[in-house]
């Protein structure tokens, strides 16, 4: 019993502080933006902005109103976010609008399609504007990332199961008299097998359904 | 109770949990991807497996109970 609330403590615990404060889309420092005509705060990852191979994402907008002379120089830099950021794109400007365009590249909609953050930062003479979109990537039902997935979770779930088992000698020291054979509880294993699983819906609930809503990398 | 032996647990392998945990956070981590329901991000491609990594090494190291 004591073992058991030791595992479920660490990892309510370790849950717990995963939860941070709720942070909208928006676009910082005095700019206007839109990506493809939509503006930014309406493209969160509930409603992303739905892209098809061959399609661009023209993120544009204007430079802020105390930005000084409206002929000065500006560059743009679109990133998409995994794991860091990437960077697709940099283009030059100058005027009072600044943004770019990217194609959508076919390697994404061929091997990884799905929902991306698409990030941009403006700079020009004295202002600097960030902005941020959800931008879902069509493809097709079968993909190499959604087959490597399901091998991957396979693999580690037919491998879990051996990961629990005691080897035979230790049954006999911890589970039961020496010499006597000691008898499997399975109403208990299941108990904290369910337990486990629940943890880890909770934690990809947390970390990727509400979480990418929450942060701002 | 009287008769009813005192259930005891014995130990898996928290290594191979962990390795396991690992496998079972990124294939989700993909998969859910494909279906469009989370990004592929800091949290989701590296926390996620490593954090399920460390849940499932706790259940392998809680093991099995015998009674």
């Amino acid at each position: 019993m004591r073992r058991v609330l030791v595992v479920l403590g660490v990892a309510v615990i370790a849950i717990a502080v995963l939860i941070p404060a709720a942070l909208a889309q928006e676009v910082t420092g005095g700019c206007s933006a839109t990506v493809n005509g939509q503006t930014l705060n309406t493209l969160d990852i509930k409603h992303p902005l739905i892209v098809e191979k061959g399609d661009t994402v023209a993120l544009t907008g204007q430079i802020p109103a105390d930005a000084g002379s409206g002929s000065a120089a500006s560059e743009t830099k679109i990133y998409v976010e995994v794991v860091g950021d990437v960077p697709i794109a940099t283009q030059s400007g100058s005027g009072r609008f600044w943004g770019g365009t990217v194609e959508i590249p076919d390697v994404l909609t061929s091997l990884a399609p799905g929902v991306y953050k698409v990030k941009g930062s403006a700079e020009g003479s004295g202002w600097l504007c960030t902005g941020s979109a959800y931008v879902k990537i069509e493809g097709g039902p079968l993909t190499a990332a959604a087959a490597v997935g399901v091998v991957a979770a396979g693999a580690g779930i037919a491998s879990v199961l051996g990961a629990t088992r005691p080897k035979q000698t230790q049954i006999f020291n911890e589970g039961g008299t020496a010499g006597a054979t000691a008898t499997p509880d399975t109403g208990a294993r299941l108990a904290a097998d369910a337990i486990t699983i629940g943890l880890f819906v909770l934690l990809a609930f947390l970390l990727g359904y509400v979480g990418p809503s929450w942060v701002v990398l | 109770m009287v008769g009813v032996p005192q259930r005891k647990w014995a130990s898996g392998r928290p290594l191979a949990g962990f390795r396991s945990g690992v496998l079972i956070g990124l294939g989700v981590a993909l998969v859910v991807h494909q279906l469009g329901w989370w990004v592929l991000d800091l949290n989701t491609l590296v926390l996620l497996p490593v954090l399920s990594g460390l849940l499932f090494a706790g259940r392998a190291w809680l093991g099995r109970p015998y009674r």
